[in-house]
């Protein structure tokens, strides 16, 4: 026969201070696990959602990112019109040839950060089919004008549609806005590839391109092809390949999350521990006393587990609480692998809670078990003696 | 301290609470410091830097953008100019893609006048001047790669389709970005086919006074031109860097808020709760005599000295830790703790343990000596 529930509700209410501090601690140790996991997944879904399953990144071998990346014409033309790729009903192949450069651009807190404009020609839209124009219009080829992705919205001057831009060698046209489904083409600007490629002086070369595949094409193969036929030579991967390795900056940070919040939860458990030894201490005599009502010793053990976790997990749905007006923050991040800078939104997805609920009953279950041993251990006749 | 002895024996006689208390108080300043590491190197970085008189200019388009090389000429003939020196990027790998450290190519002529403070003998600039293929590297890309002095070393191109082979002349310390390796840039201009184009051009101005005006003076040069420029101090420029991880600072600067008062919360939650349990021990000390002041400073000097064991440990186990993880993860800083910090621990870790016996232990030292006496098992 287990101890009654009211017991322990009823026991924690007495030593309220205590109680409120402990589950303070708590609290707190779990809404710094959301706050950092949010930030975690907001980054991470920022730059994995930016790739399609079905789409191939063709590189310059070696390259890890496009920003190191470059390719002549020639290679492109040779790539545009390999089997396996999807065409349009005109036959022309939904291969896109990408520029991205970095510009400083005027942000709205004052000084300048590093911002992608990214070269592309029309066929870039049937490319990237998470995009889309949400205002405006898409740009007309060799006039200066853009596209500004909605991120961009708000952190920086200039961005509505109608106003110029200034960025690179002189003025551009914002056409039109558009919405990339969060990932980090948000963040950037797209514009005619020739107008950015006579802009920053490149040249006549393109960074990276992008395949779409043919529904049922042998992705493997063309990916041979594209490494192995000597007039290409290039380096060709599923994009969502692509951008799993480059969220490592976003995984070094869920690593450093978890550090810390397993150290700060070993902290928390310390304290639980202590509360919990002092509140079995000041309870001996209820604790003889139920003993000699004929509750089991393993009763006991349960019912200092149980307080202890109603404790923690309580104090966990405060700490949930108390993180989630985070869910939403939009921030910047400098991105060093792309040395461009990134927004994006905290993001309290349902399965940060209940990993912070988890995190908080492990804290609980920890923190009550060796006090609740030696209750369990107490003898009744001494524990009696104390009244 | 004559009471020493007795502090001790108190702290003793729950070994099991002293050890938890002290442990989640380490526990969460090592956090603390090893959190506050980052930012504090970053401030201290910059504001190191807030009084040289060096000055970098670059395209106003963006970095990734190049100003003629034949933009030094002009900067030269300026008042107040000492040196120039230009600076091309190379972005060389050593033996994997994944492996990265900033390697530049910078003019020979005047570069140890433009940075006196890297920590090079006479000699060893001597060598980058005579050597073609000299290049001088900083201590933690030598550690990280386990380079010796004399060693010849290939970089392999990324961006540009050609390798460099250089030989070490020099090992960077002192204010230098110690992830970093530079050789000369004739070499590389030659290797490149002279295009004519540099990434930036640093500017060393006579004195710290001289900076503004010559910052003004060279973009005025270049306004209208098509390669305009943007000058700023060289404290601005790694500015610009370090601006990305603004929000990872104040992230980290919160957190460290954060863990400093909830284990403030679990100490004085500690120290209320053995305050309590000792309430008719104290009772007896009173009524044989011993003056409220002396159980007050006795108390305090107990939460005092847990919370000081707490914040050495935290500290040490930071420091310790942070020296073994300090690999260059994050390109262009390599993490240590800085001095301030410790010392911000400490204090943090002391005030901690006062502050969180204070209300409890002056209820005891004042409370009614019959009252408590009550109480006494």
């Amino acid at each position: 026969m287990a101890v009654p529930l009211k017991y322990n509700f009823r026991s924690l209410m007495v030593r309220r201070v205590s109680t409120a501090m402990t589950g303070g601690g708590i609290a707190l140790v779990v809404a710094v696990f959301v706050v950092v996991m949010a930030m975690v997944a907001g980054l991470a879904t920022s730059i994995t959602e930016a790739g399609s399953p079905d789409n191939l990144i063709v590189l310059r071998k070696g390259a890890t990112t496009e920003t190191y990346s470059s390719m002549s014409l020639d290679q492109f033309d040779t790539v545009k019109f390999l089997p396996g790729i999807k065409r349009d009903a005109d036959g022309a192949p939904y291969a896109s040839p990408e520029l991205p450069v970095q510009v400083l651009l005027e942000s709205t807190q004052g000084g300048r950060d590093n911002i992608v404009i990214r070269g592309v020609l029309p066929v870039a839209l049937k490319v990237h089919d998470k995009l889309h124009i949400i205002q405006g219009r898409m740009f007309n080829p060799s006039l200066r004008e853009v596209i500004v992705g909605k991120g961009l919205v708000g952190h920086y001057r200039n961005c509505a549609v109608g106003s110029t831009l200034h960025f690179g060698r002189g003025d551009w046209k914002v056409v039109g806005l558009f919405d990339a489904a969060g990932s980090s083409f948000e963040s950037e600007i797209w514009a005619d590839i020739h107008d950015v490629q006579a802009d920053s002086q490149r040249g006549a070369y393109y960074a990276i391109a992008r395949l779409k595949l043919q529904p049922g094409a042998d992705q493997n193969a063309l990916i041979a092809r594209i490494a192995d036929d000597p007039r290409i030579n290039l380096q060709a991967e599923p994009e969502t390949q692509y951008y799993q390795d480059q969220s490592v900056v976003a995984n070094q940070l869920r690593m450093l999350g978890m550090i810390v919040a397993v150290i700060m939860g070993i902290g928390a458990v310390f304290a639980a521990m202590n509360t919990m030894y002092a509140s079995v201490s000041a309870r001996t005599a209820e604790i003889g006393t139920l003993r000699a009502l004929g509750f089991s010793p393993r009763a006991v053990l349960g019912s200092f587990l149980i307080e202890s976790l109603m404790l923690a997990t309580l104090a966990g749905v405060v700490g949930i609480i108390i993180a989630l007006p985070i869910n939403g923050f939009s921030t910047t991040f400098g991105n060093f692998l792309t040395f461009s800078t990134l927004s994006f939104n905290f993001r309290v997805t349902p399965a940060i809670m209940l990993q912070a609920l988890i995190f908080a009953a492990i804290m609980g279950t920890f923190g009550g078990w060796l006090p609740a041993r030696q209750a369990m251990r107490l003898s009744v006749v001494n524990a009696l003696r104390r009244i | 301290m004559k009471y020493l002895g007795l502090v001790l024996r108190n702290l003793f006689r729950n070994k099991r609470r002293t050890f938890l208390t002290v442990f989640s108080i380490a526990v969460s300043l090592f956090i603390f410091s090893a959190l506050v590491s980052m930012p504090t190197m970053a401030n201290q970085i910059l504001a190191d830097t807030a009084s040289s008189a060096r000055i970098v200019t670059h395209n106003k388009a963006g970095l990734t953008y190049s100003i003629p090389v034949a933009d030094r000429q002009k900067i030269a003939i300026m008042p107040h100019v000492t040196a120039v020196v230009s600076q091309s990027w190379f972005g060389g790998v050593l033996h994997d893609v994944n492996d990265q450290f900033p390697n530049l190519a910078i003019d020979h002529e005047q570069a140890d006048v433009m940075w006196p403070d890297w920590g090079l003998t006479d000699a060893q600039w001597d060598q980058f001047k005579k050597l073609r293929t000299a290049c001088i590297v900083g201590a933690d890309t030598m550690k990280r790669f386990n380079l010796k002095l004399g060693q010849q070393i290939i970089l392999k191109g990324t961006v540009y389709p050609f390798n460099v082979t250089l030989n070490i002349v020099g090992v960077m310390r002192g204010k230098a970005m110690q992830t970093a390796l530079y050789f000369r840039r004739d070499y590389l201009e030659e290797a490149a086919g002279r295009p004519g184009f540099v990434s930036n051009i640093w500017v060393r101005a006579d004195s710290g006074a001289a900076v503004p005006q010559l910052i003004a003076n060279i973009d005025e040069q270049f306004a209208n031109s098509s390669a305009e420029t943007q000058s700023e101090a060289e404290s601005a420029f790694i500015g610009s860097f370090l601006k990305g991880y603004r929000m990872l600072f104040t992230l980290f600067e919160i957190l460290g808020f954060i863990v400093v008062v909830t284990i403030g919360l679990v100490a004085a939650n500690t120290a209320a709760m053995s305050i309590r349990e000792r309430r008719g021990e104290i009772a007896v000390m009173r009524s044989m005599g011993f003056p409220s002041r002396v159980i007050l400073s006795l108390l305090l000097t107990e939460s005092f000295v847990i919370g000081l064991l707490g914040g050495l440990i935290g500290c040490g186990v930071a420091f310790v830790t942070l020296k073994i993880f300090s690999g260059p993860k994050m390109g262009l800083l390599s993490l240590r703790m800085p001095p301030a910090v410790l010392y911000e621990t400490l204090i943090a870790a002391a005030l901690i343990g006062l502050l969180s016996a204070w209300v409890p232990a002056r209820a005891a030292s004042k409370m009614n000596i019959t009252e408590a006496l009550r109480t006494v098992a």
